[in-house]
């Protein structure tokens, strides 16, 4: 396989491949966690987190496995860490889950925590599976928070919890206006993106 | 069709150790959180029952007993009850967690009752909410006009709560849930006493 560097790896994962934007993966958490910038960026940790477990687990052991066990593997090493972190959170962060309620375990069947492990971190190696996961997540994470951000600026007039501006449009702030927030984000950066990425692979 | 059948057994070999891991890693995170946990559930349960009691109070939780000498029948909607002791030595008290549902808003609500069953607070506390986001019904004057009135009152059937924060129907049906939870134990309801 081609050996490419941090840098190819961080582009990807943060624009010309980010998963929420371009890949249209784990849009069901991230359309319920666009609610405040602040459970945008929990959710996204959390993902980021069981994410990079995951593909370090898988990818060690991926000369191990066995081609037609990655899938069964992959879903149950994501399972365990998935479970393991909704109780470090319940017991150290309750906040944080109360605020995500059943989106944490609903990570365990999140198809862009499963593909990342199942299909990319199974064939990489530890050190490229480890830049690769982790980037990707950091784009999943930051995706999720600019749209929170707006929605929750614009939807009802405020950031992080403090009142900015009075008023809003009450629509954003439902799971649809958070969808159309997400596809006009997703339309802004590959039409960026597009040219650049052309220009950087050739 | 030996070497299919071998590749089979060794995926679902791979995939039990695979699943074996997984306990062990959510096991080892049990370990680590189950102390802490419980401690934060019995922190949480005392913030409940301060709601409506002083801080210091002690309580125990008697939602068991109640439940089999038959005072929660036909009740819906009470999580737990506690025989809550004064600090100052005078009679013991009760306190009643309830919660109800209208219109999509889940509601938890304290009550608390004087040991003749008399309401001495109401308050709730949206079981999603951070403590600052507590909603305290005696701001718009609802606490007032339920202090002193007996659980066996004609008054406590509510039609509807008036100037209440948050969702008045799901706190009237709370409320009279844990009332009549009170009143079977006190031995206001004739057919439970």
């Amino acid at each position: 396989m081609k050996k490419r560097r941090i840098g190819y790896y961080a582009k990807h994962g943060l624009a010309y491949s980010n998963p929420l934007l371009t890949q249209l993966l784990g849009l069901c958490t991230a359309v319920f966690a666009c609610k405040t910038v602040k459970t945008a960026l929990a959710m996204g940790i959390c993902t980021t987190v069981v994410l990079v477990l995951s593909a370090v687990t898988v990818s060690a052991l991926r000369r191990v496995i066995p081609k037609g066990a990655r899938r069964g593997v992959s879903i149950a090493v994501i399972c365990g860490y998935v479970t393991a972190l909704q109780l470090i959170l319940k017991a150290f962060l309750p906040w944080v889950d109360n605020a995500l309620g059943v989106f944490v375990p609903l990570i365990a069947v999140s198809g862009f925590v499963f593909i990342y492990t199942a299909e990319l971190a199974a064939r990489l190696g530890l050190g490229t599976a480890v830049c690769a996961s982790l980037f990707s997540g950091i784009g999943y994470t930051l995706a999720t928070v600019v749209v929170a951000a707006v929605i929750e600026l614009f939807g009802s007039g405020s950031f992080l919890g403090t009142k900015v501006m009075g008023g809003g449009a009450h629509m954003l702030t439902t799971p649809a206006g958070a969808f159309i927030c997400l596809g006009l984000l997703a339309a802004a950066v590959r039409f960026i993106s597009r040219k650049r990425r052309d220009e950087d692979d050739a | 069709m030996a070497d299919t059948k071998n590749r089979g057994g060794v995926t679902a070999i791979f995939v039990v150790f695979a699943a074996v891991f997984a306990v062990a890693v959510a096991l080892v995170a049990n370990m680590v959180a189950a102390p802490r946990i419980q401690s934060n559930d019995k922190k949480a349960e005392a913030d409940k029952i301060a709601l409506v009691f002083p801080a210091n109070a002690g309580y125990e939780d008697i939602t068991d007993h109640c439940s089999d000498m038959g005072y929660l029948e036909g009740v819906d909607g009470v999580d737990r009850i506690y025989r809550v002791t004064s600090a100052t030595g005078g009679k013991d008290s009760f306190c009643v967690l309830a919660h109800s549902q209208s219109r999509g808003t889940y509601v938890e609500t304290a009550i608390g009752f004087t040991f003749d069953g008399s309401i001495v607070a109401v308050r709730t506390a949206n079981g999603t909410a951070s403590p600052k986001e507590l909603k305290l019904i005696e701001k718009n004057g609802f606490l007032k006009s339920m202090e002193g009135v007996p659980c066996n009152s004609d008054e406590l059937k509510l039609a509807k709560v008036l100037g209440a924060e948050g969702c008045c129907e799901a706190i009237t049906v709370s409320v009279n849930n844990a009332c009549t939870a009170i009143g079977n134990m006190l031995g206001f309801n004739e057919e439970v006493a």
